[in-house]
């Protein structure tokens, strides 16, 4: 049984007079523990899937399954609880609360969890223990991201989402997160899905989902994924 | 603009309704020539006169102090009003013009329109009566009728405020109710008493204005320089109206002396020709008397003579009845012999014919002897025969002897009884005879008799009728004494009343002589008349209006600079963050190389439009709206006809408002865009670095810190991020705060004044007047009535006054005195206390207590001095007064009271205070109290029978209608919580979008989200609060003392309650506001946090 199941999912966005479909009919699997990216041109759909998976936006149709929960099916306030304990969301802009030290920002999602981790351990697991009562402004790009991925983290989440994580970050602290991500996912087994338009990021995939017009037009998995350290781009 | 609004709308009500600019009082009136003199003045336009005077009138039991004043009532009929403001008449000397409001106007004596603003405790109907129960003045020679018929009502510009028409010295010192009544309803000798001055061209000028009154003065000036002529000529007018008066009065008294003397003399002839016919009278009487007892002698002598005759006939009769009683004794005597007479006649006849018999026997026997002898002598002898006739002869022989004897004897037997016989019957002869002369004369006798009882009654029949005669005459006699008598009673009595009725018509003329002699001192001494000349502020309507209008403008002052501070806030954080939302625009601008200027004209521009439409938009509604409900507010207490719509723009204050609004939002755009073009166009184009986080002071303070939950420590830090929106939304809500503390402090100062003094202070609830000098008989009468009808307790009498007090530091304001007849009775009645302190004043017979308000007022406290006076008749001090040192200040809301002890009024006013008023606690029963009413109104000397419920109830309706305002503020306050907090959570919201997003996605739930930012805006919601209540108390305090009208005091004390619902209607304002916002705050999208920073 696939962890993560996408089946005949289709959105359509209404603007106005005009119907746009983000995605028809979306199909891919997902195993526990994977580290899976997902990638496609911009307006291919990518982040819609990722919203669609991260319950914060809704099918129009067809079924999405986590974890043998049918999540399209979810009501608002389930997709909130869903959002609350399954899913870790890391953007692509931090999104960090700029007036919360780096252990606050972390406090902040764990403190509405059943089973957060401690938040100095989350700081400790991405390395900025030190940084802990800085705020986001003291913080470099990089340092945000790791913030957030520990926040992400410190809700022991069964997914983490990552949005282009490193699309605001330079090609060194960008590779840094990608291998703390993969790391993590790794270590401890964890599903992480990532979505980029960077075709590089395929190589240290454990599955990649290649995206193309609002389907998913390639599903690949990686045997021998590289480590995030080896690639470039 | 509220205050100038209502000032304009007086104006125009003032010149519509041509409301006089000066007023002439005089203390004795005018006369045409004065009235001619006013007239002629340089800058008098229009003069009317009106006689009128202060009476304590009744409307259907409920009595008010009001003043009766006469217009031209033929002008007043033909006026016309169209819009309830500007009255046309054809008279332009008919001034202080009234506004029908229902009813008609009086048509003839008797008739009369009153107030159509004056609250009413007991409602009327056109039709109804209005009694005068009495004045200020004897109402004799001043009102020709007692007894009006309300036909209309009005409104009158001379009586604006319908609470306090002015001063009067009846009741409790104000005027509470107008009547306008025809000329002619005043009596004809009464003189005009004031004239209302025009003057010319001062309803062009605006009322109140420094032109209006240098132009009024100028009149008022000239007018006072006429006052003495004036004064000099009514003088003159005066003397000689009543020298010709008393002139005729004069002669009137010389006719009359002349009549009354004639009169009397009349009288004398009167009773001398009385005495003379009683004299004559008495002689008649006395030629009667004599003529009666003349007669009563002569009957006396004809009936002494009568009676001698009869007397003697009586005598001679008594002799004969005597002569002849004798003659018949004798007979009587004899009577025995006569009635033997028959028997013995039979005897002797028996005897007689015995005695023949024997004769006849004898002879017989003889006879046959002689035969027998002669027959024996025939015989011879010796015959037998013979010898037996001689034996029978021998026998016979003695027989023989005896016949011879009796025939012998017996012829002279027979003749003796013969004659006896005859001898009898003769004399029986002879006493019948003798019978029959005695009975003759017996019968004579009775003839006698008859006759002499027949002349006896006669003569007493005639002396019985002389003696009837006489006695009549004798009656008439008597009758004519009491008559005499009686004249004679009458003409002693008459002579007695003549006596007193000269006395009496002497004394009335002498007295009459002094009293013109009197007359004429009295005319000789005559005061020239005071004459006032009084002004508009005089009046106490229009006086009070400007002040009342005035003190809308301090208050104005104040609400605007708390709106405009919040409105500059609202400004300068939108138009802040307007700037700051379009920075990359703003850096592109600046990167395509436009000018500063013309970047930042654009955002001038756009906020320079925004704030002027808005300004625009705000002045016409408040301009309107405001002065709209606040002068509608007033328009309870004033009755000024509502200016039309729209009101007149007041285009200085009009442009200065919106010139501030649009002034402080272009400073605040322009601060704002300059701060942003400073940057470089390259960190323009860039996002903006966030707010750096910051350590807030609190978290220094570790041990608090420490104990903090999480999202507290979060809201705090929050709070602390944004000083300006903190500043700003503290600021705005202790505003909404302050405004509804000010609203209800106001609305329970206001209310306190019923509440704090009916209980607290004062425990009486009936006040019975009665007149001066009434009588300690009246007064316990009074007392009995209250005790027993109106079930009162702690009744207390009292001596009240309406007097003028002054101080070193005040001029003469009135007051209300009262002297307590026991000032430790009166405690039961009124609590003395110290408001601060709240401990009991000391009342004992030397003290002097004023009421706050009015220690306040006069600037005294205990220990100074204050100057009582006597008032005159419009409320002018009199004489130089009396020093009364203070001993105590009570607190009290309603009224400008002075309490004395006995001895301290002693001191003051050289006399001891007379009971006239009583004071007492009575039942609740209105049924009780009208029968109450009924009752004490029979008692004569009961001028007024006032309860407090009354007085209760005229507040009360005042009162609901300031509650207006506190609807004004609590609007107002909602208003502004609504845009502060709205405008704030927006831009809370719009600035934290992204922030919110994450959380969202980060699984916060609704509530959860909502929380995290509402927690900030309920904290803040209560801090501003909190700030609020500092502001409002100061706020409300000022308020308070500003809007204080005079007698009143408002409640110094906000009430908890106030406190709590402020504070509670100001977070009810900011959760609905959150309320509201919460749809904005779930339209927040989650994508959103996905999306690169702009």
């Amino acid at each position: 049984m696939a962890f993560v199941k996408f089946h005949n999912v289709s959105k359509v966005y209404r603007m106005g007079e005009v119907e746009v479909a983000a995605l028809m009919g979306m199909d891919f699997q997902i195993e526990e523990g994977e580290f899976v990216v997902i990638v496609g041109p911009s307006g291919a759909g990518k982040t819609t899937v990722l919203n669609i998976l991260g319950g914060i936006d809704t099918a129009t149709s067809g079924s999405v399954v986590l974890d043998g929960n049918e999540i399209s099916s979810y009501s608002e306030a389930e997709l909130t609880k869903y959002r609350r304990h399954d899913i870790g969301f890391v953007f692509q802009f931090y999104n960090l609360v700029q007036n919360h030290t780096a252990r606050e920002n972390i406090e902040l999602a764990s403190q509405i969890c059943d089973d957060p981790m401690d938040p100095d351990e989350a700081l400790i697991a991405v390395g900025l223990d030190h940084r802990k009562d800085n705020f986001p402004g003291q913080l470099s790009g990089g340092e945000q991201q790791r913030v957030a991925i520990a926040r992400a983290l410190a809700k022991n989440p069964k997914l983490l989402l990552c949005d282009e994580p490193t699309g605001a970050l330079d090609y060194q602290t960008g590779k840094s997160i990608l291998s703390l991500l993969q790391n993590r996912c790794h270590d401890t087994g964890r599903t992480v899905v990532l979505i980029t338009h960077n075709l590089a990021f395929a190589d240290i995939a454990d599955r990649v989902i290649h995206i193309r017009e609002g389907r998913a037009s390639q599903v690949a998995t990686n045997d021998h994924p590289l480590s995030a350290e080896a690639i470039e781009w | 603009m509220t205050g100038p609004d209502m000032r304009s709308a007086a104006d125009r009500f003032y010149d519509g309704t041509h409301l006089y600019d000066i007023r002439l009082l005089s203390t004795l009136g005018y006369s045409d020539s004065q009235i001619g003199e006013v007239s002629s003045v340089e800058g008098v336009e229009n003069v009317m006169p009106s006689k009128s005077t202060d009476v304590m009138g009744d409307i259907n039991g409920e009595q008010y102090a009001m003043r009766v004043s006469s217009l031209p009532m033929d002008s007043v009929r033909e006026s016309t009003c169209e819009d309830g403001c500007d009255v046309e008449s054809s008279d332009p000397s008919y001034l202080n013009r009234l506004v029908l409001v229902q009813g008609r106007w009086p048509e003839k004596a008797g008739e009369c329109v009153i107030s159509a603003d004056r609250v009413a405790g007991v409602p009327f109907e056109m039709g109804d009566t209005l009694e005068v129960l009495y004045g200020s003045q004897d109402l004799e020679g001043v009102l020709a009728l007692r007894s009006f018929t309300i036909v209309g009502t009005a409104h009158s510009s001379s009586f604006v405020s319908a609470v306090t028409m002015g001063a009067t010295s009846l009741g409790s010192g104000s005027i509470q109710q107008f009547a306008y009544v025809t000329e002619d309803t005043f009596d004809g000798k009464c003189p005009y008493t004031e004239l209302f001055v025009e003057v010319k061209g001062a309803s062009a000028l605006f009322s109140g204005s420094e032109e209006y009154e240098d132009c009024v003065d100028a009149v008022t000036k000239r007018l006072e320089g006429l006052a003495g002529e004036l004064s000099a000529s009514r003088l003159a007018d005066i003397k000689r109206e009543a020298q010709e008066e008393l002139d005729e009065k004069s002669d009137e008294y010389e006719t009359e002396k002349i009549d009354a003397l004639a009169e009397l003399d009349n009288a004398q002839r009167d009773l001398d020709e009385a005495e003379d016919k009683l004299q004559s009278g008495e002689k008649e009487l006395a030629s009667g008397y004599d003529e009666y007892n003349s007669g009563a002698a002569e009957l006396h002598d004809r009936m002494s003579e009568a009676q001698t005759r009869l007397d003697d006939a009586y005598a001679t009769l008594l002799e004969t009845q005597a002569q002849l009683d004798a003659s018949q004794a004798e007979l009587d005597a004899n009577r025995s012999e006569v009635d033997a007479w028959p028997a013995q006649r039979e005897q002797l006849a028996s005897q007689l014919s015995e005695a023949q018999q024997g004769l006849a026997t004898a002879l017989e026997g003889l006879s046959s002897i002689r035969e027998l002898e002669e027959q024996a002598a025939a015989l011879p002898e010796a015959d037998p025969a013979r010898i037996q006739i001689e034996a029978a002869l021998t026998q016979r022989s003695q027989e023989k002897a005896q016949a011879e004897a009796a025939a012998a004897s017996l012829p002279s037997t027979i003749e003796q009884i013969e004659r006896g016989i005859a001898q009898g019957d003769a004399l029986v002869a002879e006493f019948e005879k003798n019978q029959a002369l005695v009975h003759d004369g017996y019968e004579q006798l009775s003839v006698g008799w008859t006759e002499y009882y027949q002349q006896a009654d006669e003569a007493q029949r005639q002396f019985d009728e002389a003696q009837m005669e006489l006695d009549a005459a004798r009656d008439k006699l008597s009758t004519s004494q009491e008559e005499v008598d009686e004249g004679r009673d009458k003409l002693a009595s008459g002579k007695a009343e003549y006596e007193d009725n000269r006395k009496r018509a002497l004394d009335e003329l002498s007295d009459a002589a002094n009293v013109i002699a009197e007359a004429q001192v009295d005319i000789d001494s005559i005061e020239p008349p005071e004459i006032y000349v009084l002004d508009r502020s005089k009046n106490y309507g229009v006086t009070s209006q400007v002040s009342d209008s005035e003190r809308i403008d301090n208050i104005a002052a104040v609400f605007p600079f708390v709106f405009f501070l919040v409105a500059a806030l609202v400004a300068l954080t939108t138009m802040t963050r307007m700037v700051e939302e379009e920075r990359t625009l703003i850096g592109t601008f600046k990167a395509l190389g436009y000018r500063k200027s013309r970047i930042t004209g654009r955002y001038l521009v756009y906020a320079g439009v925004a704030s002027v439409v808005g300004a625009a938009i705000g002045l016409a509604v408040l301009s309107q709206v405001l002065p709209y409900v606040i002068s509608k507010a007033y328009a309870i207490i004033y009755n000024i006809p509502e200016p039309p719509l729209p009101l007149q723009f007041d285009w200085p204050i009009g442009l200065l408002a919106g010139g501030l609004g649009v002034g402080i939002t272009i400073a605040s755009t322009l601060a704002a865009s300059l701060a942003t073009l400073r940057e470089t166009p390259a960190s323009l184009m860039l996002p903006r670095t966030p707010k750096a986080g910051k350590r807030i002071i609190v978290e220094r303070i570790g041990p608090l810190w420490r104990r903090m939950s999480f999202s507290w420590k979060v809201t705090l830090r929050n709070l602390f991020r944004y000083k300006k929106r903190l500043f700003m939304t503290v600021v705005g809500i202790a505003g909404c705060t302050a405004l509804l503390l000010t609203g209800w402090g106001l609305h329970d100062a206001l209310w306190a004044i019923i509440d704090k003094q009916y209980g607290p202070v004062v425990h009486y609830n009936v006040v019975v007047k009665l007149d001066e000098d009434a009588s300690n008989e009246k007064i316990s009468e009074v007392e009995s009535e209250l005790v027993s009808v109106g079930e009162a307790q702690d009744v207390n009498l009292v001596h009240g006054e309406n007097m003028q007090m002054s101080s070193a530091e005040h001029d003469a304001l009135g007051a209300e005195l009262v002297v307590p007849a026991d000032t430790d009775a009166f405690g039961a009645l009124l609590t003395m206390k110290d408001r601060f302190t709240q401990q009991p004043l000391s009342f004992s017979d030397d003290s002097v207590v004023l009421t706050e308000k009015l220690a306040r007022t006069l600037q005294v406290g205990v220990g100074d001095e204050v100057f009582l006076f006597e008032q005159d008749e419009i409320g002018n001090p009199l004489g130089d007064g009396s020093s009364l040192e203070v001993t105590g200040v009570m607190e009290n809301y309603i009224g400008n009271w002075c309490y004395l002890g006995g001895e301290a009024y002693r001191k003051a006013m050289d006399e001891d205070a007379m009971v006239d008023t009583l004071y007492g606690r009575c039942t609740e029963n209105m049924d009780k109290r009208a029968v109450l009413t009924d009752s004490l109104h029979d008692i004569e000397g009961v001028r007024t029978v006032t309860f407090n419920d009354e007085t209760i109830d005229s507040y009360r309706t005042m009162l609901s209608s300031v509650d207006m305002i506190v609807v004004v503020l609590v609007v107002s306050a909602a208003a502004l919580a609504f845009i502060v907090l709205y405008n704030l959570t927006n831009i809370n919201i719009t600035e934290r979008r992204r922030e919110i997003a994450t959380i969202k996605v980060l699984g916060f739930s609704k509530r959860e989200t909502s929380a995290y930012i509402f927690r900030e805006i309920t904290l803040l919601s209560l801090l501003g609060s909190a700030l609020g209540l500092v502001l409002g108390v100061l706020l409300e305090s000022f308020v308070v003392v500003t809007a204080e009208v005079d007698y009143v005091m408002f409640g110094r004390d906000i009430h908890p309650l106030s406190f709590v619902l402020s504070v509670a209607m100001t977070l009810v304002f900011s959760a609905f506001v959150m309320l509201f916002m919460r749809r904005k705050l779930d339209d927040v999208g989650m994508v959103e946090s996905l999306k690169s920073v702009e």
